[in-house]
């Protein structure tokens, strides 16, 4: 035994402690997650269900679709899409500075906190208390008890990264230091200009913050954290480094300036000031340009191992998630160009649109960190690529089905009959329902899969996994492998204590 | 990049959109004022602003709780934004009986009184800027038909026709009863037999907003504004209904706009 | 391992602080904006429709004033009600007691 650790067995030491250390805000994050998941997609099947068939369900009022609509999206953002995101960048951001966490105890106590106001905000819509302000449905008291929560989980990252071990800085840890403090940015603003200035500001304004608040949260919150974590797994299960950090950085810079500036579009015709509707308008199209960044600089670093794109879970998930940031910004220029806006503002594009984001872009990239993340503080491995397969393909299929059908075709067509003026109401009734139930049906399959998700999450919550030396890979190792024989590591050490016995 | 470098960059790179888009036209918004008719041009000179208060703005703020902005939208676009102005009862009514042709876009000071403008989500149904005013044409003829039929005249004796108050008016009780045919809408938008504009609503997807309703026992000559009997107890509309059904008769967004306001080349003078 | 010389806990206890200042600077600044600009500058329709109505009551007091004015009308003379009520027991205008009218009560409580 040597008297002196080499570098490298102390940083795997220091990376396994920093693993440890944030096992249980962690996994609670993702588990709780996942859950909140799979009652939104619960949640916005109901809702959807009832814009075809209108009296399913009909025997309670807090199943109409003004309650569930409202609690979908909010257990999506505040229940799914935080969580993941608090997960993500606590784990991310202590592993990038190379610091344990010294507060899980505070960080999961926190979590708790923001659970239970989840699940009261949701009870309160349902039963009819909410606020009616879109993404912002929870009762202020719980809004504002959500962002002090924030501080506390949030707090601890920007403290990793201040007293981080010298050196680089990673491109992900940019990316999650800017998601750090535009969530309490975003939040603050969205409150004060459409919650606590009413009486005062004019009605029309209200409405608008509201509108550059759910793009904000959108494009300055869970897209830095999905692109920190693309930037980060990609490179690290390839074993190469980024394409381009230049271009990274770019891509970050254009994020920054850009993003800020949509979310107004959505009040084009409105009497608020015309040039903020069209400055946002201009700005949901540039939007593409952070999304090309990504693509082309994950794309071309993952390809450069091919190997890892067809047996990695996390990969796959990153790699779709990052095609699918392209996916949502090309969509969302094209439904915001004021010629399709004229179609679009009031389509089905619009909700399309969103869930194409949180669903296809922002969840697939947190699958693919969780998928990568879980195994390494758990100290287990996934139990089934057959689940974790079906999981990526089943989300794949609902994604794709409300992007191009629901979103793409429903919300033009849905809007082209909505000006046809001389028809009656009734026909764009009709011509929507073919659509509806195409929603219902994608959401179905995610549910599906979300499920399937949901169950592995719990096993290994539970320690359930497997133990083993070998990741869990979606095709599985020749028998030549760097991680040695495959097999449980309790029936591989009693064999090499048998072997050795003899 | 420094860590300095980075927060002055992410600083500058929000504040400025968040004062552009945000803060300077929230607060310049909210001194924006009402214009003043004029007493040459539009023959009077009061205010030009919505009236909206008590149960009518209580009203609004349940709309918002109960999530109807994500189904109709309020809101009638100019033509650069879409076709709205031209759908008949949208932006007004093309031939308004005594107004004449009263669509018009939808102006800021439409909102007021209100504490959201909610201008809609989505248009599963149809925009209810107007509903007012296109419950009134309905009541208009609603009543004339039943003028009809209890033989009353519809023609003064200087030979001018009765104003629809004054058909109203002549009815008494039997005159169209506005607040229930919301009720009944609210309790079962897909009445069979329940027309609207000479079609059945059986197209409506909106569900059934029992939240509305409360349970009482069928006594007497029951509730005057009673929706239906089920089980031996009627089933009348709560607070809330009747604070959501006073918004919705309000809902108004047509009509001439003050002279100052007009951007038509050949505006008319004496306006109302 | 080389030991951290960034983690000091002064340094953890400045980032908090700062971090925290960091995050709620544009709530800070929305509590200035909401304040203190513009802040006089709320247009209130009602208060307007007010100032309209108060010109009609401002006018309605004036007439008013100037009808229950002193007047002098050859013999007699009009005095306002409110000059009379600090002499109004001497004059013996207004009773200090209820007093007994002389009518009986006709109502019976059965």
């Amino acid at each position: 035994m040597a008297t002196t650790t080499s570098p490298i067995i102390e940083d795997t030491q220091l990376r396994a402690d920093i693993d440890r250390s944030l096992r249980h805000p962690v996994m609670f994050f993702f588990s709780s997650g996942a859950a909140w998941l799979a009652v939104s997609l619960v949640l916005g099947i109901i809702a959807s269900a009832k814009t075809h068939s209108p009296d399913f369900l009909s025997c309670c009022a807090c199943f109409n679709v003004g309650r569930t609509m409202p609690a979908h999206m909010s257990t999506l953002i505040y229940g799914w899409g935080a969580q993941a995101a608090f997960g993500v960048i606590l784990w991310l951001m202590s592993r990038l500075s190379r610091q344990e966490c010294k507060k899980s105890g505070v960080i999961l106590a926190a979590g708790h906190v923001w659970n239970a106001m989840v699940g009261i905000g949701t009870l309160c819509v349902l039963a009819g208390a909410g606020t009616g302000v879109v993404w912002m449905a929870f009762p202020k008291a719980i809004m504002i008890t959500l962002l002090v929560t924030y501080f506390i989980i949030g707090i601890w990252a920007v403290i990793a990264f201040r007293v981080r071990r010298g050196g680089h800085i990673y491109i992900s840890q940019w990316y999650l230091l800017a998601a750090l403090f535009w969530f309490p940015w975003v939040l603050i603003s969205g409150l004060v200009f459409t919650q606590f200035y009413l009486g005062d500001g004019h009605p029309l304004m209200v409405t608008a913050s509201t509108a550059w608040f759910r793009s904000a949260f959108m494009f300055l919150f869970f897209t830095p954290v999905a692109v920190a974590s693309a930037y980060y797994i990609t490179p690290k299960v390839t074993g190469r480094p980024v394409y381009s950090y230049s271009l990274a950085i770019f891509g970050f810079w254009a994020l920054a300036i850009v993003g800020p500036w949509a979310g107004m579009q959505r009040m084009m015709g409105t009497s608020v000031t015309s040039f903020i509707t069209f400055l946002s308008a201009g700005a949901a199209v540039l939007l593409i340009i952070p999304a090309v960044a990504l693509v082309v600089n994950i794309i071309k670093t993952a390809t450069s191992n091919k190997e890892a794109m067809a047996h990695s879970p996390s990969l796959r998930f990153t790699v779709a998630g990052s095609l699918g940031m392209l996916v949502f910004t090309v969509l969302g220029g094209l439904i915001s160009l004021p010629g399709a806006l004229q179609f679009t503002q009031f389509s089905t594009a619009q909700y399309g649109l969103e869930l194409t984001g949180l669903l296809g872009f922002y969840s697939m990239c947190m699958f693919g960190a969780i998928y990568f993340i879980v195994p390494r503080i758990t100290n287990r491995e996934w139990i089934s690529a057959g689940m974790i397969g079906q999981h990526f393909w089943l989300t794949i299929y609902g994604v794709s089905f409300i992007a191009v059908f629901y979103t793409l075709l429903g919300g033009f067509m849905h809007g082209y009959t909505l000006e046809q003026v001389a028809e009656p109401v009734e026909a764009s009734v009709g011509r929507l329902y073919p659509y509806a139930i195409g929603l219902t049906t994608g959401f179905i399959f995610l549910l599906i899969a979300t499920f399937m998700f949901c169950v592995h999450l719990l096993l290994m919550w539970l320690r359930l996994g497997r133990r083993s030396n070998h990741p869990t890979l979606l095709v599985g190792h020749g028998h030549s492998s760097p991680h040695g024989p495959e097999g449980d590591l309790d029936k591989l050490e009693s064999m090499d204590s048998n072997a050795s016995a003899h | 990049m420094t860590v300095k470098t980075f927060f002055y960059g992410l600083i500058a790179s929000f504040g400025l959109p968040w004062l552009v888009m945000l803060a300077v036209p929230f607060s310049t918004m909210r001194s924006l004022e009402a214009p003043q008719y004029d007493e040459v041009n539009d023959e009077r000179t009061d205010l030009y602003q919505a009236k909206r208060s008590g149960r009518i703005a209580v009203g609004s703020l349940v709309y918002g709780q109960e999530g109807c902005a994500m189904c109709h939208s309020q809101v009638t676009r100019p033509t650069y934004a879409g076709q709205d102005v031209f759908r008949e009862g949208q932006g007004g009514s093309k031939k308004d009986g005594e107004r004449g042709d009263t669509r018009r876009i939808t102006n800021a000071w439409d909102f007021a009184g209100e504490e959201r403008a909610h201008i809609g989500e989505s248009r599963i149904g149809p925009d209810l800027g107007n509903f007012g005013n296109r419950l009134e044409v309905l009541a208009a003829k609603e009543n004339v038909k039943a003028a009809e039929a209890m033989g009353i005249k519809l023609i003064k004796e200087d030979k001018s026709p009765l104003t629809r108050q004054e058909v109203a008016a002549a009815l008494g009780d039997k005159a169209f009863d506005k607040e229930l045919y919301i009720y009944k809408h609210l309790y079962n938008p897909r009445n069979e037999g329940f027309e609207e504009r000479g079609r059945e609503k059986e197209w409506s997807v909106c569900q059934s907003n029992a939240q509305f309703f409360k349970k009482v026992g069928d006594f007497g000559q029951g509730a005057k504004n009673a929706v239906a009997i089920v089980c031996d107890q009627q089933v009348v509309p709560n607070d809330s209904a009747r604070a959501l059904v006073s918004y919705l008769i309000n809902l108004k967004k047509d009509g001439a706009v003050p002279y100052s306001m007009q951007y038509a080349k050949d505006k008319k003078k004496g306006g109302k | 391992m080389e030991t951290n010389q960034r983690d000091t806990p002064l340094r953890r206890f400045n980032t908090f602080w700062w971090g925290l200042a960091l995050f709620v600077v544009f709530g800070i600044i929305c509590f200035v904006i909401k304040n203190f600009i513009q802040a006089d500058d709320v247009y209130s329709a009602d208060a307007e429709l007010g100032k309209a109505r108060l010109l009609i009551r401002e006018q309605v007091d004036a007439d008013q004033a100037e009808l229950l004015d002193y007047k002098k009308e050859g013999d007699s003379v009009q005095l306002p009600p409110t000059a009379l009520f600090p002499v109004a027991s001497e004059l013996n205008i207004i009773d200090a007691q209820p007093s007994d009218s002389g009518v009986p009560h006709k109502k019976e409580y059965k």
